[in-house]
């Protein structure tokens, strides 16, 4: 089941922050955009897999295409629609332009992530974002070598795809889990191209904070 | 492989047998050769060979490497070496119960009627099966049953802090032991040798009373023999709490045994549910070990009974989940996800209406239909026809393993239910556990279609089967619309339908029409002389599914959604409701429901009499909840998480999932602690917050009067329990003492 009410008030409080922001704390001047051809993660507060949702709008009134893997089942196509009619749009117009596959284990995130390349070929999407990376991998109900091995090969599937024009976007809640797999993070970390700290102020304003920025060869 | 088997004579044997596992590897070639190799220079203990086997979801032959391990109790940990040396292969069949492996590939089952041939050293030459788990009704061993309990309340969980004497009943005798005597444990361990029972079955035997008389027999040093195979010994796992659908549940920790069958009535959802008769049919259909069937979910035997169909098509069993979703645009992602069709029920009171129900909804649409994980959008059938709403196809060549399951059990369900009708009451109960414990195979079937854990799930099965469900239900009720009848309510699978002075036989033809144009069995579930649909208990004019009373022809009540249904309401509540409801299904309408209610209401006059002169037993107001966090991380001072508190402070260690019970003592109490009081800790002195429970039993009895004129429900809403009456009368009533039990 999708449930839309706690997107609603998300709408009203995301907008003007994006707008006021914490410029101190903010070194990318365009928090909403996500940079091409790189590997960006996104990490800091428990609402990291809904905030995904505030990249779309810009990206699909580019007309860009996104290939969303939902780890975290938390994806709302009525809030995808209704990012459409704010602008004046039809919700077809934004609904065309991005695909959606949810993993409700880790080994189907993995699943999804290694069949990237194959979903390419059908549905050329610009980007890639994959939510609850690695938050899916610490399931206790999943022993731990087939845990690690899983989540390696998934971060093995993300690097096959460096060399194709998309770029990815990680949005993980990893570091709010009690868990002995806090080494995954730091894997994700380390092959994260640019990582982004959001945090969520008690007036639930955000703050993003740059913490790595890896200049891209082609740049 | 060790095996126990019994005669007809109640003798048992305990014989041996040689069995040789097999899992299989997938990979490249390369790495598959490299484990071969490894695997011979290891040592003599596995056999390899490469082989062909089935992928379900391509349904293609693949090439994989066959490793039959030849200690069987080393099956698990082969599977594990393989995936160390190399992770990137890929196992099928590594993580299968060998004891189910072992009735696959011998074509037995537990329980089952069996010839053997065995050598002077107990060694299997031979074993046939003489008996059929799809048989109706079949000769069970003569087991040996041995009961055993804490005196006293069975439902308070021991390990708050209850102690009493532990009784034990075999034959009709009974024995009772306490720390007056010897130890328990010493008395235990010798009736269980003197008994000999095939089966011990407790109350609360998992968690608390064979650890306690482990740990007292391990204290005063002899050896318990819960074990009638010496060379085992006895299983504890730990109790761990978990998430499923949304809900925290907690797992107890189990006791097993080897060569002795150890249920725990309080840790088994079946037993509890079917009795013996139903555990033992679920057994053998699912062939899972009896005590693991006992206490795992009813979706593992559907699970199991896949993958046996798996298994015998040389279909290879994935170790984990990993077939995930299709990739869908956000509209079709929101149309595949609905789930069941509701129309909301007309409130009030109606007479003269019939329940048509789907006869097992979701399972008949997945054997009708071949829906099956593997068979939604197969590869092989690019033409096939579509699912309604999600344009899914449906595989046309091959029957789908789910859809070969259900059909077998609704099969079977069916010819039992014929069985029952013809039976001596004796049998007809038995028919009717066995029925039932299929009916809960049969519910997770669909749950399990989408569950996150079932190995041959997989979400566009799950979406497909709801599609036709949801269309299901529009065509009927297109049909009753046309016919002149009115829907009341439609709920997933079932309708609710009336029409000014229909007869039964009037009903009777509607659902003759709608099973001939759904192709799926209809049957009317009762023709009720009148429904009562309750609104939200929040808003009182909002239409709630599932919160109603109806009384059948025959006065059968049928309650949905009031206290008396819920686990954790006080006893006293749910009698109060139970003895309201039984004269209020004298009414045959509106008019004589009218009169009815004023017998009802005297009802609760008395209860509320008893409860102000405090003439209540103290255990008739224990209210149960599940806690859903550790007792120390509750922020608030809600009831139960004071409950959980007091517990934990006194030493109980609780996690979550768990039920907590406890009295309701001052719930205006400035002091947190002084509102409840774990029924666990309770003492003769506490008092129990009568204008409290005045009021939940006032709130218990609304729902009768909701369909009423206004101003008959007036005076009963007046607080009949006065300051006056609460200084005139005792506080508590004496609890009766239980004997300690400490072991
Ligand atoms: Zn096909």
């Amino acid at each position: 089941m999708i449930t839309t009410s706690f997107h609603e008030p998300m709408v009203a409080t995301m907008n003007p922050l994006v707008a006021a922001g914490d410029a101190e704390k903010r070194s990318s001047p365009k928090p909403w955009v996500l940079p091409d051809r790189a590997l960006t993660l996104f990490y800091g507060c428990p609402e990291m897999p809904r905030l995904s949702h505030y990249f779309l709008p810009r990206i699909l009134v580019d007309e860009k295409r996104v290939l969303y893997l939902d780890g975290a089942n938390q994806i709302s196509p009525l809030l995808i629609a209704r990012f459409a009619r704010g602008r004046g749009l039809e919700p077809s117009a934004f609904n065309s332009l991005i695909r959606i596959a949810r993993a409700f284990t880790c080994f189907q995130l993995t699943e999804l992530v290694r069949r990237v390349p194959k979903e390419l070929a059908e549905f050329s999407a610009d980007v890639l974002i994959v939510t609850a990376l690695p938050d899916l991998y610490f399931d206790e109900d999943v022993q731990d070598r087939p845990a690690r091995a899983s989540f390696e090969h998934a971060l093995e599937g993300l690097r096959e795809l460096a060399p194709l024009p998309i770029s990815v976007a990680v949005f993980s809640d990893a570091t709010s889990f009690k868990t002995k797999r806090h080494d995954f993070f730091k894997k994700l970390r380390n092959q994260a191209d640019h990582i982004l700290k959001v945090e969520s102020g008690p007036d639930g304003s955000l703050s993003i904070t740059r913490e790595k920025d890896t200049p891209l060869l082609s740049a | 492989m060790t095996l126990w088997l019994i005669d007809r004579n109640q003798s048992h044997y305990r014989l041996t047998d040689s069995f040789a596992p097999a899992f299989y590897v997938s990979g490249d070639h390369e790495r598959l050769v490299q484990l071969r190799e490894a695997a011979q220079h290891q040592c003599t203990e596995l056999r390899t060979r490469f082989t062909e086997r089935t992928d379900l979801w391509l349904n293609a032959p693949r090439t994989v490497l066959e490793v039959s391990v030849l200690c069987p109790t080393d099956f698990m940990g082969w599977g594990r070496w393989v995936h160390k040396r190399d992770s990137r292969l890929q196992l099928y069949n590594s993580d299968l119960m060998v004891a189910s492996l072992y009735c696959w590939e011998k074509r037995i089952f537990p329980l089952a009627y069996v010839e053997v041939e065995s050598d002077d050293e107990g060694k299997i030459q031979s074993i046939e099966c003489r008996d059929d788990e799809w048989a109706l009704n079949y000769e069970m061993p003569p087991l040996k049953i041995m009961q055993i309990r804490l005196a006293g309340l069975s439902r308070i969980d021991p390990t708050h802090g209850r102690r009493a004497a532990l009784e034990i009943e075999m034959d009709g005798t009974c024995w009772e032991l306490d720390e007056a005597g010897e130890p328990p444990a010493l008395g235990f361990a010798r009736l269980v040798k003197r008994q000999d029972p095939d089966v011990i079955l407790s109350e609360w035997g998992d968690s608390t009373i064979l650890p306690l008389l482990r740990q007292q027999a391990e204290r005063l040093k002899f050896s318990l023999p819960l074990n009638r195979d010496e060379s085992a010994s006895v299983q504890q796992s730990k109790g761990r709490s978990y998430t499923s659908y949304g809900r925290i549940l907690f797992k107890a920790s189990a006791t097993t045994l080897f060569g002795r069958i150890h249920v725990d009535k309080q840790n088994s959802f079946i037993s509890e549910k079917c009795d013996f008769a139903g555990l033992w049919e679920l057994a053998r259909i699912t062939k899972l070990p009896i005590q693991y069937s006992a206490r795992t979910t009813t979706g593992t035997g559907i699970s199991y009974m896949q993958m046996e169909l798996a298994h015998r098509d040389g279909v290879l069993i994935p170790e984990q989940k990993a077939e995930p979703e299709d990739p869908k645009h956000p509209d079709e992602l929101l149309c595949a996800d609905r789930g069941g069709l509701v129309f909301v029920p007309k409130l009030g009171f109606t007479a003269n209406v019939a329940e048509l129900d789907f006869v097992s909804q979701f399972p008949s649409i997945m054997a009708r239909f071949n829906i099956s994980p593997e068979t939604v959008n197969c590869p092989c059938c690019p033409d096939a026809p579509r699912i309604p709403e999600l344009g899914y196809r449906i595989c046309e060549k091959r029957r789908g393993i789910t859809s070969r399951v259900v059909e077998r059990l609704i099969v079977k369900r069916g010819e039992l239910k014929k069985l029952q009708k013809t039976s001596p009451p004796d049998a007809a109960l038995r028919f009717k556990l066995q029925r039932d414990s299929m009916k809960w195979l049969l519910v997770c079937c669909f749950g399990y279609t989408g569950y996150k854990n079932a190995r041959f799930g997989k979400i566009e099965a799950h979406e497909a089967i709801n599609a036709v469900a949801r269309e299901t239900l529009l065509v009927a009720k297109e049909i009753a619309e046309n016919d002149g009848f009115q829907l009341i309510h439609a709920l997933v699978d079932s309708l609710y339908v009336w029409k000014e002075g229909a007869t039964r036989e009037d009903f009777e033809r509607l659902a003759g029409e709608i099973e001939t144009k759904t192709r799926l069995p209809l049957a009317i579930e009762s023709v009720y002389r009148y429904v009562v649909f309750l609104p939200s208990k929040q808003y009182a004019d909002v239409p709630v599914p599932n919160r109603f009373f109806a009384v059948g022809e025959d006065g059968e009540l049928k309650v949905r959604g009031l206290e008396c249904r819920r686990h954790d309401t006080a006893p006293l509540l749910k009698r109060m409701q139970h003895e309201a409801l039984a004269i209020l299904a004298e009414a045959h309408d509106f008019e004589s429901y009218s009169h009815k209610i004023e017998a009802a209401r005297m009802v609760l006059a008395d209860y509320q009499e008893r409860l102000s002169s405090g003439d209540v037993d103290i255990r008739d107001l224990i209210v149960s909840k599940r806690i859903t966090k550790e007792p120390r991380d509750y922020q608030k001072a809600g009831v139960t998480a004071i409950a959980a508190q007091q517990l934990f402070g006194s030493g109980v260690k609780l996690r979550p999932g768990q039920t907590v019970e406890y009295v309701i003592t001052d719930s205006d109490s400035p002091v947190p602690n002084d509102r409840v009081r774990a029924f666990a800790l309770w003492e003769g002195w506490f008092g129990y917050d009568r204008k409290k429970y005045a009021a939940m039993l006032r709130e218990a009895f609304e729902p009768f009067i909701l369909c009423l004129p206004k101003t008959a429900e007036e005076h009963l809403l007046t607080d009949s329990l006065t300051e006056e009456e609460l200084k005139r009368f005792p506080l508590f009533a004496p609890l009766a003492l239980l004997r300690p039990f400490k072991v």
